[in-house]
């Protein structure tokens, strides 16, 4: 299988975001004010109410209602708006179930924010475009959901090559497959518009000294990917069959472990204020 | 009364463990659970005669890392959470002689460098102070690549451990 047939045959996935990859583009601009970000959310009523709906959710508790854009950007600021599009987008694609990964519904959107959360922490200064470690922990498993509509039950044949060849599952889809979630992944933000600063990330995620450029931001993420699975987050048969580079990014061991408990802390503090949204 | 539930189970409570946190009960009705096990080391202890069970879910190994955070939340570490835990059973009556422990978790990447094995590191730290407090551990599920998830049953001693991979049952009792 090829991954454009895998894209091509995957009719169940809600359709391409608009908003979000225009988003990500217009922050790049150092022009850009908050009117602009205000005008280009209003183009999609339904991203626009969830947007007031979580500006005016225990996440943010505002003093006053938040009952339009301006009000959010006012209120929240820029960086936060922008944060609640990347949640709300990414929540559409990332919420179900993938039975065939073992991976309950809920499960892939706690492990994606968890990451985004250390990306955010871990990432910070890696980049001026800020927001962007956020994006790529939000969006850097969605080749998983993929490869579960794509492949069904077919993807048991990647576990049984971790578990007898004992190889990381992206080694072990890549045998399977020809390709691995991260390829696919980055396939489909390609087609949807995502600048590369996204996508060039998220291809190289389990291998980041072999990206063409942004190559600590892939460091970045393939830390991050870990560091949400100390956190508890990280669901999924051979979740653990992860091969570990630190090559390209390196922290020192007390820091990163403070950025998990960081991380955590946050992850709880957000799920709180979501479950009660 | 075909398909009606039994006295137990209706009455039956759930306490959930969250990653570095700590419940111990008493109360035969309980049932105690952790879930998401990977790196993270969890430690089930029952007290048979006197029907007192625990459990603790370790997400790091040593509290100088932030002692702030280790007086908040003493259990995410585990010099500081298995003392308070053991602290916490004998409380409830349990002796340490009739403890019976079973530890699970630890899961590890398949390569890399210390920095990322905190699996094995986590593992180290709860053997040792195991040892030094002189539980009796019946049983052991570590390592590997998988999550683990834990169920104690406070009035019999029974736990389950669950993973992708397969479920097993057995007794502290």
């Amino acid at each position: 299988m090829k991954i454009t047939e895998l894209i091509e045959n995957t009719d169940s996935l809600p359709p391409a975001p608009e908003v979000l990859p225009k988003l990500v583009e217009i922050m790049k601009d150092p022009d850009t004010d908050s009117a602009d970000i205000v005008d280009l959310i209003q183009t999609d009523p339904a991203v626009m109410a969830d947007v007031l709906k979580l500006s005016n959710s225990g996440a943010y508790s505002p003093t006053s209602p938040v009952t339009d854009l301006n009000d959010a950007v006012a209120l929240l600021g820029v960086k936060e708006v922008y944060k609640i599009v990347n949640l709300v987008t990414s929540g559409e694609y990332l919420d179900g179930a993938l039975p065939s990964m073992d991976i309950r519904k809920g499960g892939l959107w706690e492990h994606s924010l968890a990451v985004a959360l250390v990306m955010d922490i871990i990432a910070k200064d890696l980049t001026d475009l800020e927001g962007l470690p956020y994006t790529l922990g939000l969006l850097h498993d969605i080749g998983k959901i993929l490869l579960h509509h794509g492949c069904g039950e077919d993807y048991t044949k990647v576990f049984k090559i971790v578990e007898t060849e004992r190889l990381s599952i992206e080694k072990a889809e890549d045998k399977a497959l020809g390709f691995d979630h991260a390829d696919a992944g980055a396939t489909i933000l390609e087609e949807w518009n995502f600048a590369e600063e996204v996508c060039i990330p998220i291809r190289y995620q389990y291998h980041p000294q072999e990206a063409p450029k942004f190559k600590e931001l892939a460091g970045a993420l393939h830390v991050a990917n870990w560091a949400a699975a100390v956190i508890g987050c990280n669901d999924g048969r051979d979740a653990w069959a992860l091969e570990m580079d630190s090559s390209v990014f390196s922290m020192e061991e007390a820091a990163l472990e403070m950025a998990i408990i960081e991380a955590k802390i946050k992850l709880e503090k957000a799920k709180k204020a979501l479950e009660t949204n | 009364m075909s398909g009606a539930p039994s006295l137990p189970s209706f009455f039956q409570q759930k306490v959930v463990v969250g990653v570095g946190d700590v419940a111990v009960s008493n109360n035969t009705n309980v049932v105690i659970s952790t879930f998401a096990l990977g790196s993270c080391v969890g430690i089930v202890v029952y007290d048979s005669a006197m029907k007192v069970g625990g459990l603790i879910h370790i997400m790091l190994p040593d509290s100088t890392l932030s002692p702030d955070k280790a007086q908040k939340q003493p259990a995410m570490f585990a010099d500081t959470g298995i003392p308070l835990m053991f602290r916490n059973l004998m409380g409830l009556k349990a002796e340490r002689t009739r403890m019976k422990a079973f530890v699970a978790g630890g899961a590890s990447v398949i390569s890399g460098s210390d920095m990322f094995k905190i699996g094995e590191r986590n593992i180290a730290a709860v053997k040792k102070l195991i040892n030094t407090l002189g539980i009796t551990v019946v049983k052991a599920d570590l390592g590997g690549v998988n999550n683990r998830t834990v169920h104690l049953n406070v009035g019999t001693g029974e736990v389950s451990l669950k993973t992708p991979i397969g479920n097993s049952k057995f007794s502290l009792a």
